[in-house]
């Protein structure tokens, strides 16, 4: 039967065309070279919530990556509200991280544990999986040009008011935004862990808490050839602990918000408010 | 029927549309939004009358659906809108040949099962080409290929609003009955199948990076990966046995951790069935059996495959309240049986109208560990239990009763990723009464005891049908508590169904709970609902 035959060559090509590619052991991971640093440095975002129990192991990805790439490398850790694994018992959210995930399309539905790198969009959206953070920030390492940014904070250990040095500049005149946030680490909380069971001692690093530039993208600023000073006035929040606050400083693109450089520094705090600095 | 003029259409042949629309839909109080998931189907027939050149006709179908702000609870993908669907399909005398969108399935599904269930957000559908042959009596032939849909996003050189990945995926099945070539086989109705099936998926490589030991490494990630299938089923005088294998090579992805470890199933089913009477038994082991077109793909969409769940599907509110959804990475041992017994009418046991008693045992466990064969059987490896028994008995001329006692046991860690093993027990009766020609009601109650998670569960349900056209309805749940995480809430659906001829239309006002919506192993998680309700759905 002429048609039958047709059939046969038709099958017989469908499966020559597909076939199976089996990887040998020795294989499967081919060593790579890190770029080296470049002065610029970078912002991982990693959205997690205590009732995730995966997120802990895409937590040690990320101390992997800052191990990795030492201070050219941020993490910052958000428990945004609008996703069922940050809700319950516990509240680490910050309406910041809320912020920023929904802008970046995360939904009640988005599986975690998630991440954006740079606040960049990748191929297939802002969130991408932890399986593709240190590809992607490696793509990110081979851009080493960045504006300067320096930032020193204070703090007034009695009143728990913040004052925030920025020092700002460029290679050539350009208008940007600048944001300012509050993280936490070494949160002792309570986390759900990939076995089931619960560890209430976990401990968070890297906390989301508060934002000193309340607007989502900061405020705009104008970057000149000679470093600019910018002092902003924050508060640590009653439930932090003070030590183990850092401020987190963002110089952004106006018009994408992508991240052009990051900076994170300790607080200094002083016992005498007449040492802070003034605007 | 320009169409069909332009096949050369004759008197004798048929050319009819058919359709079906489908509308769900929820007014939202908070914040005011309507939510809802629109489906248009259109399908034209053209049917040969006489048998020319082996050609019988063809079908050409399409879908238009508007889900761009849908119902609660669907992947961030879903929304969208326009058209999803096409497919031409030619019919000849040995098979169909189709061209656009194609749905199928290999076997029992375990590696190639391409389908769509709007209630979970799934479409599979495989743009390409599907050709189904008989080229000979006894022997089936089905070879696809093409690329599988992911909702509604597009590349910058996609079309149609479909989302074309860089994958593709080619398959082919083969499947001989050899009782066609034995006389004295199908003189005696035996029936012997024996199937292989083979699906190769291609996918271009990711820059998958991990840092171990001090070092950045690449993964090396396989372009094509290979699954195949083998089965024999066997049938006679109501016996019928299965068996299937089925075996998929390297497939590192987001599901399994990268892992590049073969996976596996192996699924044994014996079934007998007379009048009166069905006995079922069954056995599935799996092992890395998750195969999506995409490697980082995760939740529900993007599945080549679908392993079924040996757990029964309950309609029943608190029975379907802990579900059971297929761990396709972990691995799992499944086990169920099943007894279906009727006495027949005017017997001591069936009464005037005859009983039907059905027990269902369910039972899974997971692997003692990755690729092994030994069942993980520590309390932690239970993933599910459900053993039941039904009575179905007609009272009356004008009464039916229908009564449940279950056990059940559900590892919430394996389905929601947190949580403890809930062990619960749930009894459900549900009551008919046609008071008349013209009247109808229905009551159901069902109570829900465990100790763990929320607690006890109450359920109330009264429906009222008048003329075989209008249906209302009223539904209570009410959480009961005395349990850790009790919240003492009341749920509620008023409803009003009308149907006439092919339309139906039902309004209500429901507060739903959260919960986890499942279907053929696979659920969904769908957050609280309040609002009036809206569906209607029109076929022709």
């Amino acid at each position: 039967m002429v048609i039958g035959k047709r059939l046969y060559i038709i099958l017989a090509l469908a499966l020559a065309l597909g076939g199976c590619e089996v990887i040998p052991e020795a294989e499967r991971l081919v060593p790579v070279d890190t770029p080296a640093g470049g002065g610029r440095r970078h912002m991982l975002v990693e959205y997690t919530g205590f009732r995730c129990v995966n997120c802990p192991s895409a937590a040690e990805t990320a101390e992997q990556l800052q191990s990795l790439y030492g201070d050219e490398l941020i993490v910052v850790s958000m428990h945004p509200a609008s996703n069922p694994f940050t809700q319950g018992l516990y509240d680490y959210t910050c309406p910041m991280a809320d912020s920023l995930y929904l802008w970046m399309g995360g939904t009640a539905s988005t599986p975690f544990p998630t991440g954006n790198i740079d606040l960049q969009a990748a191929d297939d959206g802002y969130l991408i999986d932890p399986l593709e953070w240190p590809g992607q920030l490696l793509q990110a390492m081979q851009d080493t040009a960045a504006p300067y940014l320096e930032v020193s904070a204070y703090g007034d250990s009695l009143t728990g008011e913040l004052k925030i040095e920025v020092a700002m500049g460029a290679t050539a005149a350009m208008d940007c935004r600048l944001a300012v946030w509050l993280t936490e680490d070494s949160v002792h909380g309570v986390q759900a862990m990939p076995d089931g069971s619960v560890n209430s001692d976990y401990i968070h690093r890297h906390m989301l808490r508060a934002a000193i530039t309340p607007e989502r993208f900061g405020i705009p600023c104008s970057l000149s050839t000679s470093v600019s000073m910018q002092i902003l006035d924050g508060r640590c929040p009653d439930e932090c602990v003070a030590d183990q606050c850092h401020i987190v400083a963002l110089l952004l693109d106006k018009d994408d918000y992508h991240i052009l450089q990051a900076y994170e520094t300790t607080i200094t705090y002083i016992s005498d408010p007449l040492a802070m600095p003034q605007r | 029927m320009a169409l069909a003029l332009a096949l050369g259409a004759s008197a004798n042949d048929t050319v009819y549309v058919s359709g079906a629309l489908e509308h769900e839909g929820l007014l939202d109080w908070t914040p005011v939004r309507y939510h809802s998931n629109t489906y248009l189907d259109l399908s034209l027939n053209y049917q040969c009358d006489s048998n020319r050149h082996h050609y019988h006709g063809l079908r050409a179908t399409t879908r238009l659906e508007m889900t761009q702000w849908p119902m609660l609870g669907y992947e961030p993908d879903f929304p969208g809108h326009g058209m999803s669907h096409l497919s031409l399909t030619n019919i000849f005398d040995w098979g169909e040949i189709s061209v656009g969108d194609v749905y199928g399935q290999f076997g029992s599904g375990l590696i190639l099962n391409l389908y769509e269930d709007r209630s979970l957000g799934i479409d599979g559908a495989l743009r390409g080409a599907k050709i189904e042959a008989i080229p000979t009596d006894g022997l089936h032939l089905t070879a696809l290929g093409g690329k599988q849909r992911r909702y509604w996003s597009c590349y910058d050189d996609g079309a149609w609003g479909w989302n074309y990945r860089r994958d593709a995926l080619v398959g082919g099945d083969v499947e001989l009955h050899i009782e066609r070539w034995s006389k004295r086989m199908r003189e005696q109705d035996i029936h012997l199948m024996i199937g292989a099936s083979y699906v190769s998926k291609y996918e271009a490589e990711d820059s998958l990076y991990t840092y171990q030991d001090g070092m950045m490494y690449r993964y090396r990630l396989p372009h094509w990966v290979g699954a195949g299938d083998v089965r024999v089923k066997w049938q006679m005088r109501g016996v019928d046995v299965l068996i299937e294998y089925a075996r998929k090579a390297n497939d590192p992805n987001a599901d399994n951790d990268m892992t590049y470890r073969d996976g596996e199933a192996l699924m044994a089913s014996l079934s007998y069935s007379r009048q009166g009477m069905a006995v079922l038994a069954q056995v599935k082991r799996s092992d890395n059996m998750s195969f999506r077109s995409e490697r980082l793909r995760m939740g529900i969409a993007g599945r080549l495959n679908n392993l079924p769940a040996f757990a029964q599907h309950h309609t029943y509110a608190l029975a379907a309240e802990h579900p059971y959804a297929t761990s396709y990475t972990t691995g799992e041992w499944a086990f169920q049986a099943s007894i279906l017994y009727t006495w027949n009418r005017k017997t001591k046991m069936g009464g005037r109208y005859g009983t039907t008693l059905k027990l269902n045992a369910s039972h899974i466990r997971g692997l003692a560990a990755p690729g092994s064969w030994d069942i993980d059987t520590s309390e932690d490896g239970e993933y599910y239990t459900d053993v039941n028994i039904e009575l179905n008995k007609r009272l009356s001329k004008r009464w039916w009763l229908n009564a449940m006692l279950m056990y059940q046991a559900q590892n919430q860690r394996v389905i929601e990723g947190e949580g403890d093993l809930i062990r619960s027990g749930i009894a459900v009766v549900d009551t008919r009464v046609q008071v008349s020609k013209n009247v109808g009601m229905r009551g159901e109650a069902q109570y829900l005891y465990t100790p763990h998670a929320d607690g006890q569960w109450l359920f109330l349900l009264y429906e009222l049908s008048l003329f075989k056209q209008l249906t209302l309805s009223a539904e209570w749940m009410y959480n009961i508590g005395y349990a850790p995480e009790a919240t003492n809430e009341h749920f509620y659906t008023f409803s009003a169904t009308y149907s006439h001829k092919a339309h139906r239309l039902a309004i209500g006002y429901t507060k739903t709970q959260e919960g986890y919506h499942c279907a053929g192993g696979v659920c969904r998680y769908v957050p609280e609902q309040q609002g009036v309700s809206v569906n209607y759905s029109f076929n022709w």
